[in-house]
């Protein structure tokens, strides 16, 4: 499966190397202090960023600090620190320059400025960032809630997060009923550490519920088309970034109906030279019910960042930042004690993550500086269910994994029985899934940043290795006499998946006339993985990405202020999970002797197992997004317009099928057994581990040994392998427009939405096999297997649209340090239909009525809007006897129609209809809306009230779905938020 | 407790946080935008007028006329009943001369039942009817003509009775499962039904069937009806769900013999459950096909002291691994088929309906001619209020209510009459039955009216005639305890 395409990889960095000439021209330094620009007091640790020449710098406990070689002419300075505001301006370099004093504005609501919405980035690729001021003012208690910031995001509609299923998320695409796995295809990344679901044994993107947002500084969304540098991703990034550097005392305590947040953080200066040291904990609880709250979510977080500026001869530096996170919680089933109980679910989502992360500016002629990184994230989610079990009768709980038909036998005469029988009576059993993913990650990075004439070039060189594993033991029962059936796969002993990145990236910067200028950077990335023991080997993919953006900037008194296009074009692939690589044995047992209960309730059944190996898929590809974006931006008398196109295209998705195979066995039971001499008491039963047959054996040895009838019954087996899955698209477009301050109300207006558009068809031929149904003769289980373009479902895809639009008016008043917002989301459009399409040709037909099996006379084409029952065929079929001999379906029912009955009686089983008439009408949801409210207010500089309240109005507007013309009340529908609120208080020390 | 914070918390919402915020952001959106239309006076109640005035309480008259099969005449002094679906109220008047009854109602959805039992010379007639929704709303018209209760009847011969098979009746059903020792819920794996010889002939099971109506619940969403009626009563048949079990072997009952059949769990269950049924008897039959019906939790190897000869034979032409007897409110009877078998019946798809028109194998079913029916019980899930019957009334034109996992069992009433008519019986009956269910805490269930204790009677040798007017609502009532724990 190697792409062939790794060759180009050499060829390329070269090209890179050779575009960026070296041409040195004169360099300076700039030296001076950051101070606080209320009490001038100097701020220490504040980090000094000049992006485009790739430079940077610390500032010592001073606030002082210096930066060497800085080319001469412009450069955009960005400085930094927890507490502050992020300030961004430009200098002008003209000579060795000191004494510089910049001054930075405290973080809090006494500014001019407060921004508490998602802030679009000024960067090649479209991203949005929400600081700690909007994140304090939405009170966030989980980082999931923060995506409704996004241009036309919708609040968390749940009031808790006390829900089994863990929270995912997923960018400019639904988080559930679409194709493509944009959940699995989404990376999160907490302080550069990937939240990696590599590991697990499914294909779903990582529960965010884990991480303590109370110690979140920002979340940077990635939308567009990212660096090279991140791999391992389909759908975009959400880059968390915690608390850091020197900091006040601080406590925060939020309540909602449904959650309440303890934290308390600190940043401490450790004195000369020897760097800040951060320390944060958090408390969180959300229940699900407030009449019952035992079922919870909790969270208790402890983590502490440590960081550092070393500094060398000739200006070089040396950043040192390190930091450990510990989460020990999850979810609690644990019922009302009112009720029966002591049955439970535990999830666990306990974590442990460190990084260290070392920067070395070196500021040589050939390379800037040298970024080397490694992360460890450990997660313990061992799940443990407690249920009550009783049986009047033997139950038979199967372990064996070996083929053949096997005997139950107590557990007490041999415990490691391929089928132990668990006694009549009463027990609880307590199941245990244990998964422990474990991701290592170390990288390295290097830049080359030089300038030639009004060229600025950046060199961005870098290799990362990740390695995913898993350390669990999987499925297991803390009371094996009781354990049911299941098979021991123990996750620890699955090899690690390394996967080996490579990267290089050129950006150019080109400086036009006046203020313009044009930026481009192409990128190339080649990842080659390798899973050990599996059918796949060493597998590469080569993502290239490209962007490229022209800024114009007009003057202040020019009708348009700034003007910038951007293009982006990229692929980005997604490495599969252990649940695709190392998909897990299955098993078919089949009961093939029952002889009659005894008086104690013993059963000596036995079964025949019939093991199937994973199943691997040698032609599996690695699972990609083809990202294509184009954005607009402008600044038009003080009100800034953006907007973005993009156009995504999933390729080659994870997909699960099913595979049947057929096979026989013999089933013997009492009424085999009622002709044998041998008193019921004195019997001992074997059977044959190979044929199945029982042999009656007399205990007292008066009567001869007999062999039982039996009959043979066949029957299918299954199993599951994963497939590529058809393509699926989404494309859009998002606005944001923010008019600027009207001064008479201090306030301001931002209406942000999109339009987006998801079609998604899979034509996936997978197999249907009637389980619980027989022939028509009544006694033969069904012996067809269906085939279905895109499966079994009346549809195989679906197609949606949405229009979202939301308005933010944000009045702030900096006299009383007072921010309210009121935010309006509001739906426009909501459009959806279900799709029935196929390249083989017709996939359904409408039906004349409902109790037919061939199309419509009338309107044998149309299946949209008809209002009527639609039915869909199998492409074909085949037989118990004969799997290899595909007989078209369509022609054989008709055939059968006249010439056979009980075929045509037993082949219309296969026939799949819609269960209503309107299943493939359009849905079109009417208009609706819901509001927020939040206030932020300052009292003095130790203490900030917030409150918010979520569809404050509470919305019960009704609202049409035209698919059946019904009518459903907003409260507490899937549309809009449930009406909740919360009050929180953070007090600085 | 809980509940009481929640509405504490629900009365905070409403009381103050929610007008409070809602109150602060409408005086902010007033700063953006404020019109004077937007305004509206205050209307304040006058504080001098004090007359309490009590709603109102319409009544309705509800007019019933018996209409009977031709050849038979109106009677008066017939009983008819009128019971609210909702409330669960029943009033109870007789006919006057011309068949006609006249009851004085408020609003509600009704449902009216009425049933006679004559003799002529040769035969015993029973006339059954009802009608199974009448809504009785402002749009309810007084005058309209009275309602046709339309009755069925079915003729059974005073000597020499020509179906044999029709002397079997459903002495017993028990469906809704026991409390669990542990109090961890309800056992409900161990569902029985006996079978009675109610007359003075000896009745042949071979082929007899056992069959449940799909829907399986009474409280489903049942689209029978069509213009408030079930479509297939005029075409005589009906709707057998999923499938059926047959009595293979040439099993007879003699005169007030009967058979318990374990309709799951053929064992000892009192193993584990002590309130349940031992079924582990040689007598004893019970439905068994493991090929056909896998599911183990619904039928575990039955006890080694059943003979195989006691399995009845499974039946699969719907879909699922065990039969689905309701554990609420089953449809349940018995027919033997005519000039066919039931396994020819599941085989041939002209005998095929699909409930809804919806040709899938959940919802096919077979149609099975009301002639051949010999016995029906209509269960219905107690207090539910969508609850609708689905056997017809030539079967049962009543129901029993079933308040399901306490133990309760579905009984059939004694014939007083002719039970006390039979010569041997005297000194064996035993009086002041006490088993009903009416008056048990928390259940408002029923008894046996005539007061005789079939079991206890049955045990001091006496022979028992039960009820038999194909009305669950005057034939049965809710036991408290199976009559097999006794």
């Amino acid at each position: 499966m190697n792409f062939g395409t790794t060759k180009l990889l050499p060829v390329f960095i070269c090209l890179l190397a050779l575009c960026a000439v070296h041409t040195a021209r004169g360099q300076y330094s700039i030296s001076g202090k950051i101070l606080h620009k209320a009490s001038k007091n100097p701020v220490g640790y504040a980090n000094i960023v000049l992006a485009d020449k790739g430079l940077w710098a610390t500032t010592n406990g001073e606030g002082a600090f210096t930066i060497f070689k800085v080319p001469q002419g412009a450069a955009d300075v960005t400085v930094s620190c927890l507490g502050f505001v992020k300030t961004t301006f430009q200098i002008h370099v003209t000579q060795d320059t000191a004494g510089i004093e910049w001054y930075l504005p405290e973080d809090n609501l006494k500014l001019d400025e407060v921004v508490v919405t998602a802030k679009r980035q000024d960067g090649m690729a479209t991203s949005y960032v929400i600081d700690r001021t909007g994140l304090e003012h939405m009170q966030l208690l989980n980082v999931a809630d923060a995506m409704s910031l996004l241009p036309g995001g919708k609040s968390t509609r749940s009031p808790h997060f006390a829900g089994s299923a863990p929270q995912t998320l997923a960018i400019r695409a639904a988080a559930s009923g679409e194709n493509g796995n944009p959940t699995f295809g989404t990376a999160i990344e907490v302080d550069g550490v990937r939240l990696s679901n590599n590991g697990t044994f499914d294909v779903s993107g990582a529960d965010v519920r884990g991480i303590a947002a109370s110690h979140v500084a920002s979340i940077e969304v990635i939308t567009g088309v990212p660096s090279v540098e991140y791999g391992d991703m389909s759908n975009g990034i959400v880059k968390i970034e915690t608390k850091k550097g020197k900091s006040p005392w601080q406590a925060e305590l939020s309540t909602k109906l449904q959650a309440k947040q303890f934290s308390l953080s600190k940043g401490f200066d450790m004195g000369r030279r020897t760097g800040v040291l951060n320390i944060g904990a958090e408390h969180t609880k959300s229940i699900a019910e407030l009449a019952s709250p035992f079922t919870s979510y909790s969270r208790n977080s402890l983590s502490a960042h440590y960081s550092n500026t070393l500094h060398a001869r000739g200006g070089q530096s040396v950043r040192i930042e390190s930091g450990v996170t510990g989460n020990i919680g999850g979810y609690d089933s644990k019922n009302d004690p009112d009720a029966f109980t002591d049955t439970y679910v535990k999830n666990k989502n306990n974590t442990l993550r460190g990084r260290l992360n070392v920067n070395w500016l070196l500021l040589r002629s050939w390379i800037t500086s040298l970024e080397a990184s490694g992360a460890v994230s450990y997660s313990d989610n061992l799940t443990e269910a407690k249920e009550n079990k009783s049986t009047a009768s033997s139950v038979a709980a199967i372990h064996g994994k070996d083929e053949g038909y096997f005997v139950g036998t107590m557990y007490d005469e041999n415990p490691n029985a391929p089928i132990v029988l668990i006694p009549a009576g009463y027990w609880y059993h307590v199941r245990y899934n244990d998964s422990k993913p474990l991701d290592l990650t170390a990288n390295v990075k290097a830049r080359w940043t030089r300038r030639f004439g009004a060229v600025n070039s950046h060199l961005l060189l870098g290799a990362d290795f990740s390695r995913s594993g898993n350390r669990g033991q999987g499925e297991y029962y803390a009371d094996a006499r009781y354990a049911p059936t299941y098979r021991e796969y123990r996750y620890d002993q699955i090899p690690f998946m390394n996967n080996a990145g490579f990267y290089a990236e050129e950006k150019i910067d080109v400086v036009l006339h006046g203020q313009s200028g044009l930026q481009v950077v192409a990128g190339v990335r080649e990842d080659m993985t390798a899973a050990a023991h599996s059918a796949y080997g060493t597998v590469s993919s080569l993502s290239p990405r490209v962007n490229a953006k022209y800024t114009f900037r007009g003057g202040k008194e020019q009708l348009v202020g700034k003007f910038a296009v951007r293009a982006g074009w990229g692929k980005a692939m997604k490495l599969p999970s252990f649940a695709v690589l190392y998909p897990s044995p299955a098993y078919t047992d089949k009961l093939a002797f029952a002889p009659g209960t005894l008086a104690d309730g013993s059963i000596f059944y036995a079964y025949h197992i019939q093991p199937r190996t994973a199943m691997y898929n040698p032609d599996l590809r690695w699972q990609y997004n083809r990202l294509k974006e184009l954005n607009v931006e402008a600044e038009i008398k003080g009100v800034t317009v953006s907007v973005s196109l993009f156009h995504n295209k999933t390729v080659d998705a994870y997909h699960t099928k099913s595979v049947y195979t057929p096979f026989a066995y013999k089933l013997t039971d009492q009424s085999n057994l009622e002709g044998s001499a041998v008193p019921s008491a004195d019997r001992q039963y074997y059977i044959d581990r190979f044929t199945g047959v029982v042999t009656i054996h007399d205990k007292t040895g008066q009567h001869p040994d007999e062999t039982a009838g039996y009959k043979e019954q066949q029957v299918f087996q299954s199993n599951n392998t994963y497939v590529n899955g058809s393509p699926s698209v989404r494309k859009g477009v998002e606005w944001t427009v923010d008019f600027g301050k009207i001064q008479p109300i201090r306030s301001t207006v931002r209406l942000d939405g999109n339009y987006y558009y998801y079609r998604g068809v899979d034509e996936t031929v997978a197999p249907r096999m009637l389980s619980s149904q027989f022939m028509a003769d009544g006694a033969t289980p069904y012996q067809y297997i269906g085939f279905y373009a895109g499966g079994q479902l009346s549809s195989n895809g679906s197609e949606s649209k949405q229009v979202n639009t939301n308005i933010t008016f944000i009045t702030h008043i900096p006299a009383i340090r007072l921010i309210v917002s009121l935010r309006i989301e509001t739906t426009l459009y909501k459009y959806s239909q279900n799709l029935s399409e196929s390249v083989e040709g017709q996939r359904s037909f409408a039906l004349a009525d409902r109790a037919d099996f061939f199309p419509a006379a009338d309107n044998p084409d149309g299946i949209y809007n008809s209002n009527r029952y639609v039915a869909n065929y199998p492409l074909y079929y085949t037989t118990w006897n004969d799997m290899e001999t595909k007989i078209p379906f369509a022609e054989k029912l008709a055939w059968a129609k006249d010439n056979d009955p009980a075929l045509y009686n037993d082949l219309v089983k296969l026939v799949v209809k819609t269960t209503t008439e309107y299943y493939f009408n359009s849905s079109n949801i009417s208009g609706y809306y819901s509001a927020n409210i939040s206030v932020t207010k300052e009292i003095g500089d130790f203490a900030t009230l917030s409150f918010t309240a979520t569809n404050f109005t509470n919305n019960m507007q009704l609202v049409t779905d035209r698919q059946n013309n019904t009518q459903n009340t907003l409260y507490r529908s899937t549309y809009i938020p449930q009406f909740y609120y919360g009050l929180s208080l953070k007090l600085k020390v | 407790m809980y509940n009481l914070i929640t509405n504490q918390m629900n009365d905070l919402k409403r009381r103050w946080l929610r007008p409070s915020v809602f109150v602060a952001a409408c005086a902010m959106m007033m700063c953006w935008a404020c019109k004077e239309d937007n305004f509206i006076p205050d209307e304040k109640p006058d504080p001098t007028d004090t007359t309490v005035v009590p709603p109102p309480i319409s009544t309705y008259k509800v007019n019933i006329l018996l209409a009977y099969p031709e050849g038979f005449t109106a009677k008066e002094g017939i009983p008819v009943t009128l019971k609210n679906s909702t409330s669960g109220t029943i009033a109870e008047a007789a006919t006057i001369a011309d068949g006609t009854v006249q009851f004085v109602v408020v609003k509600g959805i009704y449902e009216a039942v009425a049933s006679e039992t004559r003799s002529d010379e040769f035969f015993n007639y029973i006339f059954n009817g009802v009608i199974s929704r009448i809504v009785v709303d402002d749009k309810y018209d007084e005058a309209q003509t009275p309602l046709a209760l339309t009755l069925t009847t079915v003729a059974k011969e005073v000597e020499g009775d020509p179906n044999p098979i029709g002397r079997v009746v459903i002495k017993e059903l028990y469906n809704g499962g026991c409390p669990k020792d542990d109090g961890s819920g309800s056992y409900q794996f161990d569902k029985y039904v006996i079978l009675y010889n109610n007359s003075n002939g000896t009745a042949q099971l071979k082929d007899l069937t056992l069959a449940i109506v799909n829907p399986y619940n009474s409280q489903a969403s049942n689209y029978d009806y069509v213009d408030g009626k079930l479509f297939y009563e005029a075409e005589g048949w009906l709707p057998a769900g999923q499938g059926y079990w047959t009595f293979l072997d040439s099993a007879s009952l003699n005169p007030g013999e009967q058979i318990v059949i374990a309709l799951t769990g053929a064992i000892d269950n009192t193993v584990t459950y002590s309130q349940s049924i031992n079924f582990a008897n040689p007598n004893y039959y019970c439905t068994y096909d493991i090929a056909v019906f896998p599911n183990l939790s619904y039928y575990p190897a039955p006890s080694e002291v059943i003979p195989t000869s006691h399995w009845l034979k499974g039946y699969l032409f719907g879909a699922g691994n065990a039969w689905t007897l309701s554990v609420t409110s089953p449809g349940f009877f018995l027919f033997v088929p005519q000039g066919i078998t039931s396994e020819g019946i599941a085989a041939d798809p002209s005998y095929s309906n699909y409930m809804n028109n919806n040709q899938t194998a959940a919802n096919h079913r077979k149609k099975i001619s009301t002639g051949w029916v010999v016995d029906g019980i209509e269960v219905f899930n107690k207090g539910n209020a969508n609850n609708q019957k689905r056997l017809t009334p030539a079967v049962d034109a009543g129901y029993i209510e079933l308040t399901n996992a306490q133990g309760y069992t579905l009984y059939r009433n004694v014939d007083k009459q002719a039970t006390e008519a039979i010569t041997a019986n005297t000194g064996k009956l035993v009086y002041n039955y006490n088993l009903g269910t009416e008056g048990i805490d928390g259940v408002d269930g029923t008894t046996d009216p005539s007061g005789i204790d079939a079991e206890a009677s049955i045990k001091n040798g006496a022979r028992i005639v039960y009820k038999d007017s194909n009305n669950a609502t005057n034939d049965f009532h809710q036991r408290r305890k199976s009559s097999l724990r006794e």
